[in-house]
């Protein structure tokens, strides 16, 4: 006991004594942040795009004039109203539309000449910045069919027909109904009475409150929260064990472990090293949830009242203490399983290169729930994720996905008891693995582990 | 309390087919200072592995300080051959630090191992960390580290190998020290000279079997005596004294003379074949009676391998499961 603390301890200072760790304390959460700011700030920042159309109706049937009603109704009201919502504020923000603009047809084009003209100068025309339209929307007929081209210059490529697309179709459902004599009145209600679906589309009760966040923490709060904790898990198991097999290696390549194992156990010395990373991990977690805390509170101060109310009662409902109790389960065996393996494997590797021989596989394999948890972010339950949360060496990471939604608890029984079957078989030839690379020179080959695992236990 | 510091009763070690230690049976009391010798591969650091409990012995029975090794490891001081320490520590935590894995309290600990370091000169390094120290000084650190616990068996390996020849004066003075406190201290080597100006006993294994166990003056007594005749002397001659079985040429000596060295038959004494060519009327003109030195008892002991013998400084680690 007395040496599993000093050996935790000192592996603990070890990790905690250096500059590179309070960097990467500070650093990831602002490269976190960047992540998410950036992409805000830069859509924010960046002008927002000006579609200047001009029209060129070669119909012949005088379209022109609804075409530019269509385009002018794109502009934007002369004052937008102001947002008061913080949320609303942001998401207006963040969905800023492209400004339709009309202009007048550019010197060269009339509506009264052939299309194959008109193409051959369009191209030209658009290369020419003091034209002023970047669009020009074509109108013709073909074999009595209504056609629209549109030409852009390559930066607003598709910018203008997702953005009138719908006003173009309507433009000819108007013009057709009048070629085959149909009253515009009726010709509009028959419109309106195909696009009033008769389906309608009923929700259960939103299980947040507090308006859109909230609802949306309430419907999609336990996917993405439980995607959130299964990323996590699998980035601080994977990152903790990565910390350890770099640990041991350093260890075995300055020949430290010999005189390690011939002062202490080889379980003093594991489990001394398994928590003293566990207190590394610790110390970052408590500092990030501390900030997080802070920051969360403060960012809830600013918010409407009516969300935060929202997110503090959908983050409220999301977690019962067995949740919690569970998921604590799941990270501890899953840190361990791995914690040991990956320290069993670095007491083989006398430098990082030889570890990134043994980690290829093994990497291949911790890929395989990674891949898995983007597509249980829309179903948690599908069964393939069912189905791999049942293989041990995954349940750590893909449980807590599914834990936050309606599970049977035999399931939960089953995930558990395979964890803690295949979690303490790895952790015994870990242990023993552990100790026959610290005192050899020796490859990790699947005979060795093979020969590990079936050997007798010592007196 | 029990007399034995260490004892191995028929101790045997195999890695899959390899045989690495063969039966091994031998006793150090305690308060002695015991030389480990063998030729490389001998099985002499599987067998101080097997001691320190790090590696189980396929059959046989080793109890260390009367009871079983796991059981008494802090109060074992032990050095390996492949020296290794924190690289980024300094001196003084890693002291403080593997003495705690010995059961001494931190507060005891630095201040033995302050003194230890001023001791060996290292008192102004005490704070650096230890990648900035000279393989020398980390030697010394790692020796160091070794005894703040005051164990009471001290177990070297190699010890000697890597120091220059002040350093080395310096260890043989520290095992003497520890012997004079009561430890007891076992050490490998390669090197005679230190285990013949150190060792009360030694053990000499050979393709992992004991080829001896005794006193330095027993080890000695298995290689024969030697007489070095300086003179105007032909081989020949040589070989026809009694009790001489070889002759090795030494080379010229002074004016004209030649040196020749004459192994004697075991239990005969040199006078005999003094006496004869003398009667003779051989140009002897210079005699010494040569007593055996425990490099050649090594190389009459060990056969063949004893060629190995300090050739080379080191044993290499082997695989558990060759």
């Amino acid at each position: 006991m007395r040496n599993t603390f000093l050996i935790a301890r000192r592996e603990y200072l070890a990790f905690v004594r250096t500059v590179g760790f309070w960097l990467s304390l500070v650093t990831l959460p602002l490269l976190i942040t960047g992540i998410i700011l950036v992409p805000l700030l830069l859509r924010q920042t960046s002008p927002v795009q000006t579609l200047s159309v001009a029209v060129l109706d070669l119909t012949g049937e005088g379209l022109e004039g609804d075409l530019r009603s269509i385009i002018r109704a794109k502009a934007p009201p002369p004052k937008a109203e102001p947002q008061t919502d913080g949320m609303r504020k942001i998401a207006a923000s963040i969905a800023r539309p492209d400004i339709v603009r009309l202009v007048d047809l550019p010197t060269g084009l009339t509506p009264a000449m052939p299309r194959a003209e008109a193409e051959a100068r369009i191209p030209a025309l658009l290369d020419k910045t003091s034209v002023g339209a970047s669009n020009i929307l074509v109108a013709y007929t073909e074999a009595g069919v209504l056609h629209f081209d549109i030409w852009s210059i390559k930066s607003q490529k598709n910018s203008l027909a997702g953005s009138i697309g719908e006003e173009l179709q309507d433009l000819n459902y108007y013009r057709r109904a009048r070629a085959h004599g149909v009253d515009a009145k009726l010709a509009e209600d028959l419109r309106k009475a195909a696009v009033v679906n008769s389906l309608t589309h009923r929700e259960v009760p939103s299980k947040g409150a507090g308006g859109g966040l909230g609802n949306f923490m309430g419907d999609q709060g336990p996917g993405v929260v439980g995607f959130l904790i299964g990323f996590g898990t699998w980035m601080t198991i994977f990152s903790s064990s990565m910390i350890l097999l770099g640990g041991v290696i350093e260890e075995k390549s300055s020949k430290v472990l010999e005189v390690l194992l011939a002062s202490t156990s080889t379980e003093s010395l594991l489990i001394g090293k398994v928590l003293g990373v566990a207190g590394v991990l610790l110390t970052v977690g408590m500092i990030w949830s501390g900030l997080s805390l802070i920051l969360g509170s403060y960012g809830l101060s600013l918010a409407p009242p009516g969300v935060a109310a929202g997110i503090k009662a959908a983050f409220s409902g999301l977690f019962s203490p067995l949740h919690l109790v569970l998921l604590a389960v799941y990270f501890v065996c899953g840190y361990l399983m791995y914690g040991v393996s990956f320290a069993a494997i670095g007491a083989f590797c006398e430098t990082q290169k030889d570890a990134q021989a043994i980690m290829g596989p093994v990497m291949m394999v911790l890929m395989i729930p990674m891949l898995c948890m983007q597509a249980a972010l829309s179903a948690p339950n599908s069964p393939i994720i069912q189905y791999l949360s049942y293989v041990p060496i995954f349940t750590p990471f893909l449980m807590p996905l599914r834990l936050l939604n309606p599970l049977p608890w035999w399931e939960i029984v089953l995930t558990l008891g395979g964890m803690l079957l295949v979690g303490g078989f790895m952790i015994m030839v870990g242990r023993k693995a552990f100790r026959q690379g610290a005192l050899t020179g020796g490859k990790l080959t699947w005979g060795t582990l093979f020969r590990i695992a079936t050997e007798k236990p010592s007196a | 309390m029990d007399d034995l510091a260490l004892s191995l009763t028929g101790v045997s070690k195999t890695y899959g087919n390899f045989r690495a230690v063969n039966n091994l049976s031998f006793a150090v009391k305690r308060g002695t200072i015991c030389g480990f010798l063998g030729p490389n591969g001998a099985g002499k650091t599987s067998t101080v592995r097997m001691i320190l409990g790090l590696s189980e012995p396929t059959s046989g029975e080793i109890r260390v300080l009367g009871g079983a090794s796991d059981k008494v490891l802090d109060r074992i001081g032990f050095m390996p051959e492949e020296r290794g320490l924190y690289r980024k520590m300094t001196p003084i935590d890693v002291i403080v630090f593997l003495a705690g894995l010995k059961g001494v309290p931190a507060g005891v600990a630095r201040r033995r191992g302050a003194e230890m370091l001023e001791a060996q000169g290292l008192g102004p390094f005490m704070n650096k960390q230890i990648r900035s120290l000279s393989k020398g000084m980390s030697q010394k650190v790692q020796l160091i580290s070794c005894l703040v616990h005051e164990p009471e068996l001290v177990i070297l390996d190699e010890p000697f190998s890597g120091l220059d020849p002040v350093n080395q004066q310096g260890l043989e003075e520290v095992i003497r020290e520890l012997a004079r406190r009561g430890a007891t201290v076992l050490f490998s080597t390669h090197v005679m000279q230190h285990a013949e100006r150190l060792c009360e006993k030694v053990v000499l294994l050979a393709k992992g079997q004991k080829v001896f166990e005794g006193t330095l003056k027993e080890a000695r007594s298995a290689a024969p005596r030697h007489l070095d005749l300086e003179g105007d002397l032909a081989e020949s001659d040589l070989r026809t004294l009694p009790g001489i079985v070889s002759v090795i040429d030494l080379g010229e000596a002074e004016e004209g003379a030649h040196l020749w060295r004459c192994g004697l038959e075991k239990g005969r004494a040199p006078n005999e074949a003094l006496k004869a060519a003398f009667l003779k009327g051989l140009d002897v003109r210079r005699f010494e009676a040569r007593e055996p030195t425990l490099h050649d008892a090594f190389i009459v002991l060990t056969g063949g391998d004893a060629r190995q013998a300090d050739a080379t400084p080191s044993e290499p680690m082997r695989p558990e499961h060759a």
